[in-house]
């Protein structure tokens, strides 16, 4: 911990500085703060932690600082500050809502990383992350070959093809079912399609990204994208929203150059097919669904039409609008592993979302990220309900002819 | 001659040389606070691929005022739509500030350079600042009832906060006061060119008779133009620093948004 050197500009960009000025404590984020509703706590606000961070700019480089010296901001004080910008899911709410644009879903990441810098972050077991992938090449410190273990016996899977799977860590070792659907999906469309050995896939970096421990990103860029080029893949396919988002906004910038292929999520694939009539339905689901939007696919990403559009095209579904969708959609609470460090926390969090599916009259909660669907999972199992969760494409591939 | 105004109506001539250098002194601090944080911005890297990337200190604080002139701006494009009282707040700082500033740089061009304030001209002056006055005042009250009264739950209201949005209440209306005691002590012809000053002279001449207006005027004066002195040094080592970053913000924010913003 080095707090005498502390430099909390550097690494910062252009624009996350004059994003931490633009601030004027208007309070719509805190209106919509998901972190704030669920703890009741305004510290967690996002103006309260911009707040914070400008005060410790202001020691080293304000008008006192010039006058008298630059002031240390004390253990405690950063300690504090950790507390505040490691308790958030980065569901990017304030962003949404905030008057003078601040992206506060990139500007977070960047401040844990000079948290990280300086020595007094990240969180618990957040610190285990980057021996775990690169040990492991996942976050979760798992034998990598169990990656594969939800592949269906008999897979055909080419060796090169245009369009590529990439599975992601969560949903191979936490949500089976969801990336089980998925590749039951790509089968069923008899389109040529390819992907990693599971041993051999890598995690993409997104825990280490937004957790401010990033040093490996460039290693995991040059070997996620290399596989990929070796496969002939020129449209990668994912299923996990943080995914994508890495791979669709960081990974260019790291690599130097857009990337030799497109990166999209499954459900824009699956509109595609369906549209060209690729995919067909044999059965027909007759239930009242509402689709949760996630934070990264939405906010992150603005695909939030795709999805839909799939849910709309199955044949006897009655699809429900929850009164938040789309980019005001509510955040599960499972982002940025505060599912795993603020289980509770995320868990209650999960259990809003319950109830706005109840007062919407839907049955049935369909997800389409493998972090919301494990913990609104674990929502469920602590909330009496008759609503039920389930995966858009564990739903498609149970409905499409074979 | 036809109705005009004097300057320094009522201010002994010493008090000039205190009033232009505490200007000075003021606009300095300024320009060096503006300066010390708009540096620290261009000590950013440049890695966004953004709109902000590579620009220079001078170009970032041009950008920033140029932006104001923008119509996402000059029409609250991105408030609005989310609040209208927010919307409505911001449209009446930001013509409220502009038009007044024009009114008091065509002042200081008529008493410095050009005589052409005398007359109807000087009326409309009167009465397009006197709304402008109103508007201001209207915003800063919403801002009011916005930060104390239908504040977010949870709001978090720091000594800043009160002391910036004090000092602006109190710079519109000593200014509305000083504009009284001046239509209270001249009933010049034209008082209905002043609609608000002619309210608060009225008020005024009923509490005050001549010589009690003319020892109020010169405090007020005192008070009114340090707050404003103070406020203006004040901006760039304060939350009101945030009419420069937060344009650039919004304006940076269109790479996600696109237009929208």
């Amino acid at each position: 911990m080095n707090l005498a050197r502390a430099d909390y500009i550097a690494g910062l960009t252009r624009r996350q500085l004059i994003e931490l000025d633009a601030c004027t404590r208007c309070g719509e984020c805190l209106k919509w703060c998901p972190i704030v509703e669920a703890t009741v706590d305004a510290k967690f606000s996002p103006m309260q932690k911009i707040s914070r961070y400008r005060s410790l700019i202001s020691k080293s480089e304000g008008l006192a600082a010039k006058v008298f010296g630059p002031r240390r901001a004390t253990k405690t004080e950063l300690e504090e500050f950790v507390g505040q910008i490691f308790e958030c899911t980065t569901c990017g709410m304030c962003a949404e809502v905030c008057p003078v644009g601040i992206n506060c879903q990139r500007l977070w990441p960047a401040l844990r990383k000079k948290m990280v810098e300086i020595g007094v972050g990240p969180i618990g077991i957040q610190k285990n992350l980057p021996i775990n992938v690169k040990e492991f090449m996942n976050p979760y410190g798992k034998p990598n070959h169990e990656r594969g273990d939800f592949l269906p016996a008999g897979l055909q899977v080419a060796d090169k093809a245009e369009i590529g799977y990439y599975i992601g860590c969560s949903g191979a070792f936490e949500a089976q079912a969801m990336v089980r659907g998925d590749v039951d999906v790509l089968a069923a469309s008899g389109i040529k399609w390819t992907m990693a050995k599971p041993e051999d896939e890598i995690c993409c970096g997104f825990p280490l990204f937004i957790t401010g421990q990033d040093e490996q990103l460039e290693e995991l860029v040059a070997k996620n994208v290399q596989a990929y080029v070796d496969r002939g893949v020129k449209r990668l396919v994912m299923s996990c929203p943080c995914c994508l988002n890495i791979w669709s906004k960081d990974y260019p910038r790291i690599y130097g150059g857009p990337l030799p292929f497109e990166v999209v999520h499954m459900t824009q694939l699956v509109a595609e097919l369906i549209a060209a009539g690729k995919l067909t339905f044999s059965k027909s689901y007759e239930h009242r669904v509402a689709y949760h939007d996630p934070c990264y696919l939405a906010r992150g990403l603005n695909i939030t039409e795709e999805p839909r559009r799939v849910l709309q095209a199955i044949p006897g579904i009655e699809y429900i609008e929850l009164k938040r969708n789309r980019k005001l959609a509510r955040c599960c609470g499972a982002g940025c592993n505060i599912k795993k460090i603020f289980s509770d926390l995320a868990i209650e969090m999960g259990k809003f979302l319950i109830r706005d599916v109840e007062e919407a009259g839907a049955e049935k909660l369909i997800m389409t990220c493998p972090t919301c669907f494990v913990k609104v999972g674990e929502s469920f199992q602590q909330y009496e309900t008759d609503v039920e969760m389930v995966d858009i494409m564990e739903l498609v591939s149970g409905l499409v002819v074979k | 001659m036809g109705a005009s105004r004097e300057l320094f109506w009522n201010i002994p001539s010493w008090v000039r040389f205190w009033f232009y250098g505490l200007a000075t002194f003021s606009v300095l601090a300024l320009a060096f606070g503006t300066w010390n944080r708009a540096s620290i911005w261009a000590r950013g890297e440049d890695k966004d691929g953004g709109r902000l990337d590579g620009l220079t200190v001078p170009s970032l604080l041009l950008l920033s005022l140029r932006r104001f002139f923008s119509l996402d701006c000059v029409k609250a494009n991105r408030a609005l739509p989310v609040s209208r009282w927010r919307g409505a707040m911001i449209l009446s700082f930001i013509w409220g500030f502009f038009i007044l500033f024009l009114g008091t740089v065509s002042e200081t061009v008529d008493h410095y350079f050009v005589r052409f304030l005398i007359g109807r001209p000087y009326l409309v002056l009167a009465l397009v600042l006197d709304l402008a006055g109103l508007i201001l005042l209207l915003g800063l009250v919403v801002a009011t009832f916005r930060r104390y009264v239908f504040t977010a739950k949870r709001q978090v209201i720091s000594l800043e906060d009160s002391l910036i949005l004090g000092s602006l209440l109190a710079i519109v209306l000593f200014g509305f006061g000083l504009e009284g005691i001046r239509l209270a002590v001249f009933a010049p012809p034209g008082l209905d060119w002043s609609p608000v000053g002619g309210l608060f002279s009225i008020g005024l001449r009923s509490l005050f008779d001549r010589a009690q207006l003319l020892w109020v005027y010169r405090p007020l004066w005192a008070a009114h133009f340090l707050l404003a002195f103070f406020f203006v040094g004040y901006i760039p080592f304060s939350k009101q620093w945030h009419m420069f970053a937060g344009q650039l913000s919004a304006y940076a924010a269109q790479d996600n948004w696109g237009d929208h913003w």
